[in-house]
């Protein structure tokens, strides 16, 4: 009987093991993360977009350099870095467009989240924008989609298609916009003031529609009018419009670890630039560049000389070998190189704010569009000379203090736009206006890299680096500068039939292909 | 040694090659596997019938075996002995053979029921009667009660000794009252008993707890014999993995068993030991196989810490909580069949571990180990040393010159006159070549160890304390643990028994080692120029007025070795319990009933800090720079098992039946802390922090199990052995969470079967076979997508995203293992040879491969289970007896393991997928059609014939290439040992080959001017051996340290990889077993015992590195070399006492 008896309950036992296992759901559901949150979080951590831009568009632009090879090089050598590179590919696919096509993805059909939407749209094409900028043909319309459609290999889209796509996306999401609809106000750039929302699309839409100026006049023409159309909210019209990321002591800058990371002891500021600031005595250059005694000896740089007439800017062309036979050659403070670097105490200090679209930038747009007529409103000189004081007058960018005001006086800034060089003359309208967007571009060099290679002002000197990439090589066919950075080498040993076609479509995924708007 | 200890056991059982005495092997006699058919139950042939000339006894006695079904039990030795015989009897009785056998040798037998117990005859009388000769008798009984018969009797140090009749009776002279007897037989424990001033001494054996027969520990702990096993399941001997000088006990199994194959990482005392059996199962970076310790499952995951720029910490895994000198017995399960009882937790084999009890100890049993190493580190640089430190030609003209180039040796030749150096200093501008052991130290490990144990027939105890304490070879740096051991069994009735195991361990871990760049000391000391002595900087390492560090290079992340070691701190303590209680019920004499439940858990509580003022960190906004990070993880598995027994004879045939459940319910969390910039200097707190990142995260899953084996046997020769178990998981779609392994084996006894057309030399023959899936479990929450809100707002704007960067995949299965296996032993020649072969082929199939996918789909990976791959090969260990003497014996095993593998699909159209990447250059990927572990990495830019083009004298890069694979193919050892008399001899020479690496170090000594490939162009410039495009030679000159940093930055590998076969005589083991010295104190045992590990690297084919100086735990980086501390040799001292 005993036996029986322990059998029974073994085999009850057993039934209450194995029998109800309704708690495995509950087990395999993640207890401390969330399956669903409100999509304007997403929406503020898209916000936050950080790239390394210096290794290759400051150094193209000729703002930011180094003179070392090996680990820091890239645009400094017109050499092909992948990790470099890649930087901008992975980072905003990875943060940005993951988030922002599944929020847009979540909110599409919600009538109760219309401005969400357009806003998640216009973030969306922004990011695209920058980066057809970069690589040219990109994945756009199977992007981000892994878990969404279960699109592991996306392919890749015609640039051009996808550049009329953002373009029709900002037009409609401006549209959509509606101050009596949904309050946004958990968003960052602007609380959710759809005004300066209307402004940022509509000067994206600027922005897009003056690529086309090489190419394709009378679509650059409308794409402007279109953006500049009054009865759709305008333009961004003052430095309280700008788009920008306030970086503060907690929430550090995320792009300028350069500045102060582990490598901030090779990093110089180009001699053009130096000596553009330098030969008009530009206000700003006391606020751009420094030289400081102490390098390389740990964290303490030591007190920096800011004196404009002391500057000097670090060439191209040299390495760290032969920059002892370039003209005005200062030497060496220890390791560093006695050329000036951004300093540490303004723009470039840790918790520096990061700009991303600005009033300033726009102005000097608009001064083109209506020296080239595509718009008829204004004049060149007023649109000129707004965009250099916009950017003069840009917060925290030239103070020591976190969103500080800009110390640059009225009087300096009057002095400046007398100076021989910047007085605007109409005559070489296109060149003055866009040498100070290539200035107002200081840290948001992907810009100042689109708006070099549409424009081709500045007017830079190649490299000529030797043993540089055959493609950018002017021996070889290149002009002596990149043209476009290459894709991820990841994209080509995982999603290479679909890069391949891309790169075919192109005419190869090299740093010599033109982007559509720069042929 | 292994193979040896197999075929002892098989022949003397489990307790008798305990190799601390000669003796007892010589005297212990009998023959296993022959005994244990007494329980066979046929009548006896009384008659004999036997007509041979010249043959050995041995032939004989298995003729008249066969005829007669009697067993024999006999001293090997002492049957050696015995001349050629010839027979010559018809239908004769068992004893007139015997008879006729023995009339002219030294041998004397007895009959009882269907044994026959051989023993040398006893000695003539003694002639010359010593004054104070004394004659002890007396009756031996087992614990009964029962007389025993053929009981040994020997007086230690002596060839005396004499065997017990069937009444148990013994007499024997001994020459004085100091003298030992010795009183052993098959199966019992053996006893040993000081004569004193008694002349009669009644001696009660017990059973040992080893049954006669070769017993292995087979999954869920049950106990199967040897030769029913129809797979490869190996013993190891624990002598053998409990030699001193591996705080990680699991190092010692490197090179010991056929198709393991075991990497002591160079990553400190503390590390983990990396063991795969059967290659590599799948693409996953932890192919560990299950640690089973007494029935439940111990989490073997190694644990790690992160650090920044740097590779993680490895802060040991679960073998590190287990005391070796607690190990009862090992078994290795190696295949799929063998450990397919284990379901989804199979797929890499398992290692069954019991631990010792305190059974059969009537007294109170006292052991006691001691043991001292110390590590002695191994220097394999051999760099360049006539250019010093310096860049582009130029030797440093200042200090800060020389703080910004500690980093390279592109300077000028030596002159040896004085230049500016790191330190502040000026020194004579000579090499420095001794870098390694001017900067490391000896580690010191001390291990100690105390067992009391007793028994009696109630139950029993055995509680055991150790404690390691240990440094690292990099100064500032230790370990220590501390292990408590409690085994607990107590009869509650005749048939309830209970069972309690519990470990209890304390570890910690202060400043362990780590590769990568930042904060890594062997980064630092490896890159440092060739003329810096790293002593220098001992109290020059910060400055005096900042307090920060004083850099020594221009790359601020390589940070002064000296700030590394005493600013930058590490702490990790683990506190980790596991055990089991078990109630097993005995419902009839056939038939019991087994509960169970089993604990793992841990805590580890880790911190470590980012010092104010190192070189590299960015300046702060506010406060200072710098900061701390603290992290507190906790593991717990819980396992509720139950199993019924049942087992039965029915003539010929039985039946051994078990069924059983498991459910395991296992979770872990974490709970982080880290911050960034500090409010109040060198206060290392998260309270002191500025910018505070907390993190909590969890995982949990249950698995339910139903498991069940039947064995079915015939004839005791032929053995089928069928399993079954349906896992149900927790983490899958309910739809299709429910998945059958099934497994199928058997055995073939051929030498029992036919064993009259055996001829003589052979003893033992068995085929075995078998076919079982198994399978491979999926992490939780990977069917789902989740978000996450960031720790800190932005400006008052809270955020959130994606959690993660895999796409979640709802439909994932646990990946299968499909093996084969089939394989052979032999024992020959009474022994002296014996061979045992397994081949394999062991398919994984529905791999989860957790691929890369496009970063344009919005995250890195996924996971999908698609992947295929093979591994197969051979294991043979072959073991020969070549002398075997009275006092003299030499064994030499030797075994040998090939492996190959080959990944046969990835997902649909992908050739290849990319695992992991190395600190500085190389990548792991696995590629469609190549074996697994492919090293990739960038080539030169080639023209079609295969030159190398160059761009104004500069190479270029090219396409990227698979150099070979990380996985040695060919893994075998040589084990010698040499037993005289007390003194026992181990010698172990091992070997990897087939493989390659990619060395950090190499391409790092490369572009920084140290290595021997550097030195072309140091005038003049490198003019490359390599052609323009244009397809003209290349003629154009390129200055040295240019050239060279072109490896770094355009990432050439193909300089960097290396074969990474190599020999190495691995261990060097004397032990002198002291017993008789003190035989007449109270210590029952004692053994010495000195040990060498890394004698002498026989052949290798890197420079500057050991090829086994690997520190990385997971096999997404397998033969990706990078800087890590280098290896050492070590020297132990052990002594072992009883009581």
């Amino acid at each position: 009987m005993k036996r029986k008896y322990i059998i029974i309950t073994s085999l009850l036992l057993l039934i209450n093991l194995y029998g109800c296992e309704k708690d495995f759901v509950e087990t395999n559901t993640n207890p401390v993360l969330a399956t669903s949150i409100d999509p304007v979080y997403q929406l503020v951590a898209s916000q936050i977009i950080g790239i390394d831009i210096v290794h290759y568009e400051g150094a193209i632009v000729q703002q930011a350099q180094n003179l070392l090879g090996g680990a820091e090089e890239g645009g400094n050598r017109n050499t092909n870095v992948d990790g470099f590179g890649s930087n901008t590919f992975n980072s905003l696919y990875g943060n940005q467009i993951q988030n922002l096509v599944d929020i847009v993805n979540t909110v599409k059909d919600d009538p109760g989240k219309t401005n969400l939407h357009s806003m998640a749209r216009i973030l969306k094409a922004y990011c695209f924008q920058l980066l057809v900028d970069r690589y040219g043909d990109v994945p756009y319309s199977e992007a981000g989609l892994a878990y969404l459609a279960g699109i592991t290999f996306p392919k890749y889209d015609d640039q051009e298609g996808i550049y009329e796509d953002i373009a029709k996306e900002l037009k409609e999401a401006v549209d959509v916009l509606d101050a009596s609809k949904d309050d946004v106000s958990g968003e960052m750039y602007f609380g959710g003031d759809i005004s300066k929302w209307k402004k940022f699309g509509n000067s994206l839409l600027l922005r897009v529609g003056m690529r086309y100026t090489k190419i394709d006049e009378n679509k650059a023409k409308s794409l402007v009018g279109i953006a500049t159309d009054p009865a759709r909210g305008g333009v961004m019209s003052s430095n309280e419009d700008n788009v920008v990321l306030k970086s503060n002591s907690i929430q550090l800058n995320p792009a300028n670890g350069f500045i102060t990371g582990s490598v901030r002891n090779i990093w110089h500021i180009g001699e053009p630039f130096i000596d553009f600031l330098k030969n008009n005595n530009d206000p700003r250059l006391q606020y751009i560049a420094a030289l400081y005694p102490n390098s390389p000896s740990g964290s303490d740089p030591g007190v920096p000389n800011t004196n404009p007439a002391d500057q000097i800017g670090c060439p191209y062309g040299y390495t760290d070998v032969n920059v002892v036979n370039a003209p005005k050659y200062p030497g060496k403070n220890g390791s560093t190189f006695k050329y000036s670097q951004f300093n540490r105490s303004t723009i470039g200090r840790i918790d520096a704010w990061l700009y991303y679209v600005t009033y300033a930038q726009t102005q000097l747009l608009l001064a083109e569009a209506r020296q080239r007529g595509y718009i008829t409103t204004g004049t060149v000189k007023d649109y000129y000379e707004a965009g250099i004081k916009g950017h003069m007058t840009q917060l925290d960018f030239w103070t020591s203090v976190s969103g500080g005001d800009s110390p640059i006086t009225q009087e300096e800034l009057d002095t400046y736009l007398q100076q021989p060089e910047i007085a605007f003359n109409p005559s070489s309208g296109l060149k003055q206006i866009n040498e100070q967007y290539w200035v107002a571009c200081l840290m948001i060099w992907h810009e100042a890299y689109a708006n070099f290679r549409r424009s081709g002002y500045p007017q830079l000197k190649p490299l000529n680096f030797p043993g540089e990439d055959p493609y950018v090589s002017i021996a070889t066919g290149g002009d002596g500068f990149i043209h476009r950075l290459t894709y991820p080498l990841k994209e080509w040993s995982i999603n290479t039939t679909n890069v391949q076609e891309a790169a075919d479509r192109m005419g190869g995924d090299n740093m010599g292909t033109r982007i559509f708007w720069d042929n | 040694m292994q193979m040896y200890e197999k075929f002892a056991r098989i022949r003397y059982g489990n307790k008798l090659p305990n190799l601390l005495s000669s003796q007892i092997i010589m005297r212990l006699s009998c023959i296993l596997f022959m005994v244990s058919m007494s329980v066979s139950a046929f009548a006896f042939a009384q008659r004999v019938t036997l007509n041979r000339r010249n043959v050995s006894l041995t032939t004989v006695i298995k003729e008249i075996k066969r005829q007669s079904g009697y067993n024999f039990l006999y001293d090997a030795g002492a049957l050696s002995l015995a001349p050629l015989v010839s027979v010559d009897v018809t239908n004769a009785s068992v004893e007139e053979v015997l008879n006729e056998c023995f009339k002219n040798l030294p041998l004397s037998y007895v009959i009882r029921n269907n044994n026959i117990i051989i023993s040398k005859r006893k000695s003539e009388p003694i002639k010359l009667i010593e004054k104070n000769q004394i004659t002890v008798t007396g009756t031996v009984t087992d614990k009964e009660g029962m007389p025993m018969l053929g009981v040994n009797i020997t007086v230690n140090g002596t060839d005396m000794g004499t065997i017990t009749d069937a009444d148990g009776k013994y007499s024997i002279n001994v020459l004085d009252n100091q003298a030992v007897l010795q009183f052993s037989f098959i199966g019992f424990e053996t006893k040993e008993v000081i004569v004193g001033s008694r002349t009669v001494i009644n001696v009660d054996l017990v059973e040992s707890a080893q049954q006669m027969d070769e017993v292995v520990v087979t999954a869920l702990g049950i106990k199967r014999a040897a030769k029913s096993i129809g797979y490869s399941a190996t013993s190891v001997n624990t002598d053998e993995i409990n030699t001193p000088g591996s705080v990680n006990f699991g190092n010692n199994l490197l090179g010991k068993v056929a198709g393991v194959n075991v990497n002591a990482l160079g990553s400190g005392v503390g590390g983990t030991s990396k063991i795969r059996i059967r290659g590599q199962s799948s693409f996953g970076g932890d192919n560990s196989p299950l640690i089973v310790v007494n029935g439940v499952p111990l989490n073997n995951a190694p644990t790690t810490a992160g650090n920044p720029n740097a590779q993680e910490s490895d802060l040991g895994d679960g073998l590190q909580s287990i005391n070796p000198d607690d190990i009862e017995s090992m078994t290795v399960l190696k295949g799929a069949s063998a450990a397919a009882l284990y379901g989804f937790r199979a797929k890499d084999g398992v290692i069954i571990i019991t631990t010792k009890t305190g059974a059969n100890t009537p007294g109170l049993g006292i052991e006691f180990r001691s043991s001292y190493t110390a590590a002695q580190p191994l220097d394999f640089t051999d760099f360049q040393y006539e250019y010093g430190q310096g860049e582009f030609g130029v030797r440093p003209a200042s200090v800060s010159d020389a703080r910004s180039t500690g980093g390279w040796s592109f300077g000028t030749k030596f002159d040896g006159q004085p230049i500016w150096s790191i330190d502040g200093k000026q020194h004579p501008y000579v090499p420095f070549k001794n870098r390694i052991n001017a900067f490391y130290r000896t580690g010191n490990n001390i291990t100690n160890s105390v067992a009391l144990s007793h028994g009696n027939e109630k139950g029993s105890y055995r509680l055991s304390v150790s404690n390691t304490d240990a440094t690292n070879i990099t100064p500032n740096s230790d370990y220590n643990k501390m292990i408590f051991d409690l085994s607990l069994n107590y009869k509650i009735t005749e048939k309830l028994t209970t069972q309690l195991n519990a470990n209890y361990s304390i570890d910690e871990n202060k400043n362990p080692p780590f590769g990568g760049q930042r904060f890594s000391i062997p980064n630092s000391i490896m890159t440092m120029a060739n003329s810096i002595d790293p002593r220098w900087m001992k109290d020059s390492y910060k400055d005096p007025e900042t307090g920060g560090e004083v850099p020594w290079t221009r790359f601020l992340d390589r940070t002064n070795w000296y700030w590394s070691a005493y600013e930058r701190l590490q702490k990790n303590k683990k506190n980790r319990l596991y055990g089991n209680i078990v109630l097993n019920y005995q419902l009839a004499s056939w038939l019991y009933l087994q509960g169970r439940v089993g604990l793992d858990r841990y805590f580890m509580d880790h911190e470590v800090n980012d010092p104010t003022g190192t070189a590299a960190n960015r300046p702060v906004a506010v406060g200072y720079d710098g900061g701390f990070s603290q992290n507190k993880n906790t593991f717990r598995e819980l396992n509720m098992d139950f199993l019924i027994g049942a087992n039965k004879t029915f003539g010929d045939f039985g039946i051994d039946a078990t069924f059983g459940g498991n459910r395991m319910d296992q979770s872990r969390d974490n709970l982080s802390v880290s911050v960034t910039n500090l409010y109040i200097r060198d206060l290392y707190t998260i309270g002191n922090g500025i910018i505070k990142n907390p993190n909590y995260s969890y995982s949990g899953k249950k698995v339910n199990s139903l498991y069940g084996s039947l064995n079915l046997s015939y004839k005791d020769y032929l053995f089928l052995n069928a399993t079954a178990r349906n896992d149900w998981f927790s983490t899958l779609n309910p739809q299709s969470n429910s998945y059958l392994y099934p497994s199928i084996s058997g055995s073939f006894l051929l030498s029992e079967a036919f064993s009259e057309l055996m001829p003589s030399w052979i003893d033992y023959v068995k085929l075995r076979g078998s076919y079982a899936e198994v399978g491979g479990d999926t992490d939780p929450y990977s069917d789902n997508l989740y978000y996450d809100m960031a720790a800190n707002t932005y400006n008052g704007y809270a955020y959130g995203s994606i959690s993660g960067s895999t796409s979640p995949n709802p439909n994932l299965r646990p990946l299968k293992v499909k093996e084969v296996e089939a394989g052979m032993e032999l024992i020959l020649l009474d022994g002296r040879l014996s061979f045992d072969a397994a081949f394999y082929r062991k398919n994984t199939v529905d791999e989860i491969l957790n691929v890369d996918i496009p970063n344009s789909s919005g995250y890195t990976n996924t996971t999908v289970n698609v992947g295929r791959l093979r591994n197969q090969g051979v294991e043979s260990l072959l073991t020969v007896v070549p002398v075997r003497k009275n006092s003299f014996t030499w064994e030499a095993g030797i075994n040998y393991t090939y492996n190959i593998s080959e990944v046969l699909k990835l997902a649909a159209g992908q050739p290849i997928i990319n695992v992991g990447s190395s600190t500085f250059v190389g990548r792991l990927a696995q590629e469609v059609g190549k074996p697994l572990g492919s090293l990739r990495g960038y080539d030169y830019l080639r023209n079609d014939e295969g030159k190398i083009i160059t761009i104004d004298g500069r190479f270029q890069r090219g396409d990227e290439m698979t150099f070979g694979s990380g996985i040695p193919k060919h893994i075998g050892g040589l084990l010698n040992t040499f037993t005289y008399k007390s003194f026992r001899v181990f010698a172990q020479v091992d070997f990897k080959a087939g493989h390659k690496l990619i060395s950090d170090t190499d391409w790092n000594m490369l572009r920084s001017g140290h290595h021997k490939k550097s030195l072309p162009g140091r005038e003049g410039g490198v003019i490359f051996d390599g052609v323009n495009p244009d397809g003209s030679p290349n003629t154009t000159a390129v200055e040295a340290e240019s050239f060279y940093t072109d490896y770094s930055g355009k990432r050439i590998t193909t300089e960097s990889v290396y074969n990474a076969s190599f020999i190495r005589w691995r261990t060097l083991t004397l032990t002198y077993d002291a017993s008789n010295l003190i035989s007449n104190t109270f210590i029952d045992r004692m053994s010495v015992s000195a040990n060498i590990n890394n004698v002498l690297m026989i052949k290798s084919y890197t420079d500057n590195i050991d090829p086994e100086a690997v520190s990385q735990v997971s096999d997404t980086q397998v033969g990706l070399e990078s800087i890590s501390i280098p290896t050492t040799r070590s020297y132990s001292l052990s002594v072992n006492f009883k009581f």
